[in-house]
């Protein structure tokens, strides 16, 4: 039995065990509101976006944190921009702006020849995380988490019904604005974990998969973070023993999770009606 | 000044990237067209990110990796399909979910296959080490895409423009949507290898979007296409060359600062 719980003998891999379960389950959380509302490719978008704001700061030298957020926010404004000068659709226009600011990465890397991996960038890189990145990222989800918790019940009602939220006097502009802002932090904060790539996965299944198996949006809520959580930390934990891509394990734990609800709501649709015929005979 | 614009392409292997750049952004543009105009384009990146797995299996059994990479998009596309019918969530969500999976898929063989791919080259591309053998395969996929669109022009046209009208005149549009997604799904396995599976997004998308803002006609907006994305690549292949960049990220660049002008152009055309 000793071998099942060898991999936390390792400061380091613990470290990334404990980060990987507090981001991801935050990323859960998060995942339902995109969900209701078919932000879900922007999420995807966002996470392309800020990738020069990450070459630029290891050009600078300056904070990691800082310059993709504000890369990310410039993209969202953008993004923003174009929607309002031009009769294009919404996803040929996030289409637009990601590929632009991706582009913008690949030339920034080949022009400057920074001695970075281009692609722990892309696919992520979990288990190189310092203390000092491990403390920041600690501050930032709890600070995002609280905000989260605080508003929760705001945000909720915006996304439900815009109008009635603006009629009961919330301010639905500064509540969006904030919440994109949070997004973008958060996919700041993922980019290390999983990687630019895959940050949409975590950013949409936990949702998805408990958008089929609940009806309230609370309990949906709660479920989400928790499977995002404990995709977060057995995707870690597998990785360890097969030797692999710890962001890879992570989505493929959130996929089977995906498929057993799929399941479930099958086999329940399945019943009902099965109820519904013997019923009648 | 004529030397410069010459020298590039005295070299054998920039005028197989030149060939291999036009070729693509030249397929990629009359599709981004259709897309743009469907609201499809985000299908092309959850197609792009799904040849993954394909293409490790297809190392792994001895196949040509183009095989793996086709099926595996096109796996992913009907896993789109199967789901919209049976989940009940937002079709932009399942999509996101497909793809995403499937390129984790690939990701974990990738790390447990030892296969001469390198993921740098997957997930950028590099045009600049294209082969011979490969470009003349590439290209002759991508006349014979071409061709097929010339050919069905007019009825892709009907079908995407007015759906109904199309089934009514006796068109099936269902039919015509799979063809289009099957040559989309040929145009990302071939163009992968060169310009990078995200790239191809930006290649699958930017074209069609500024020749939108430019016209309201669809065969202009074509020609606008095709014209600006060989314009971009010859730029990305001159530009590159003299700079040192990586050539896929120019010609994405350029195209990306057309779409900005026309913005601007389409914005004061308005006032």
């Amino acid at each position: 039995m000793e071998w099942l719980i060898e991999p936390f003998s390792y400061s380091y891999i613990l470290k990334a065990h404990l980060v990987s379960l507090f981001l991801c389950s935050f990323c859960g959380f998060l995942s339902c509101f995109l969900i209701l509302k078919s932000y879900s490719l922007l999420a995807d978008a966002l996470s392309h976006s800020v990738t020069p704001g990450v070459i630029i700061a290891y050009m600078t030298s300056f904070s990691y944190t800082i310059s993709s957020f504000l890369c990310g926010i410039f993209a969202l404004c953008s993004m923003a921009l174009v929607t309002g000068n031009s009769k294009l659709k919404t996803d040929t226009i996030i289409g637009v702006v990601f590929s632009s600011f991706f582009a913008l990465s690949l030339f920034l890397v080949s022009i400057f020849s920074i001695p970075i991996k281009l692609e722990s960038v892309f696919l992520g890189d979990i288990l190189s995380l310092d203390d000092g990145e491990v403390f920041e990222l600690g501050v930032l989800i709890t600070i995002l988490f609280g905000f989260m918790i605080l508003s929760f019940s705001k945000i909720k009602f915006i996304f439900f019904d815009e109008l009635g939220a603006s009629i009961a006097g919330i301010n639905v502009k500064l509540y969006r604005l904030l919440f994109f802002m949070l997004l973008c932090f958060c996919t700041v904060a993922s980019l290390k974990t999983v990687g630019a790539i895959l940050i949409t996965a975590m950013l949409i299944t936990p949702g998805a998969s408990a958008f089929m198996i609940c009806k309230s949006f609370n309990k949906m809520a709660i479920l989400a973070a928790f499977f995002g959580g404990f995709s977060g930390f057995f995707g870690v934990y597998l990785s360890y023993f097969l030797d692999t891509y710890a962001s890879a394990m992570i989505v493929l734990t959130q996929c089977v999770i995906f498929i057993v609800c799929f399941l479930y709501k099958r086999l329940k649709i399945a019943n009902l009606h099965f109820l519904k015929v013997a019923k009648n005979v | 000044m004529f030397e410069f614009l010459i020298e590039p392409f005295t070299y054998d292997f920039m005028q197989i990237a030149f060939f291999m750049a036009l070729g693509i952004s030249v397929v990629c543009a009359v599709l981004s067209c259709f897309l743009v105009l469907k609201s499809y384009s985000l299908l092309g990146d959850a197609m792009s990110h799904s040849v993954m797995p394909g293409m490790i299996v297809a190392y792994a059994l001895g196949l040509p990796l183009g095989v793996g990479a086709f099926f595996s998009s096109i796996g992913c596309l009907w896993l789109i399909e199967f789901l919209k019918e049976r989940s009940g969530l937002k079709s932009d969500a399942i999509i996101g979910i497909c793809f995403t999976s499937f390129f984790a898929l690939g990701l974990f063989l990738y790390s447990k296959v030892d296969s001469p791919l390198h993921i740098n080259e997957i997930l950028f591309g590099n045009l600049l080490g294209v082969t011979k053998e490969s470009m003349q395969i590439s290209l002759t996929i991508f006349a014979f895409v071409l061709g097929v669109i010339f050919l069905l022009f007019r009825r892709f046209y009907a079908v995407f423009f007015d759906e109904i009208n199309a089934y009514i005149v006796g068109l099936n549009p269902k039919k015509y949507y799979y063809l289009m997604l099957l040559i989309l799904s040929f145009v990302v396995v071939f163009g992968f290898s060169s310009v990078g599976v995200i790239l191809v997004v930006a290649m699958l998308i930017l074209p069609g979007a500024s020749a939108f803002l430019l016209t309201s006609r669809f065969w202009l907006m074509q020609i606008y296409a095709v014209l600006l994305s060989i314009f971009s690549s010859f730029v990305g292949i001159l530009a590159s060359f003299h700079s040192d960049a990586s050539t896929q990220a120019i010609i994405v660049i350029t195209q990306a600062f057309v779409f900005v002008l026309s913005l601007l152009y389409s914005k004061f055309k308005a006032l």
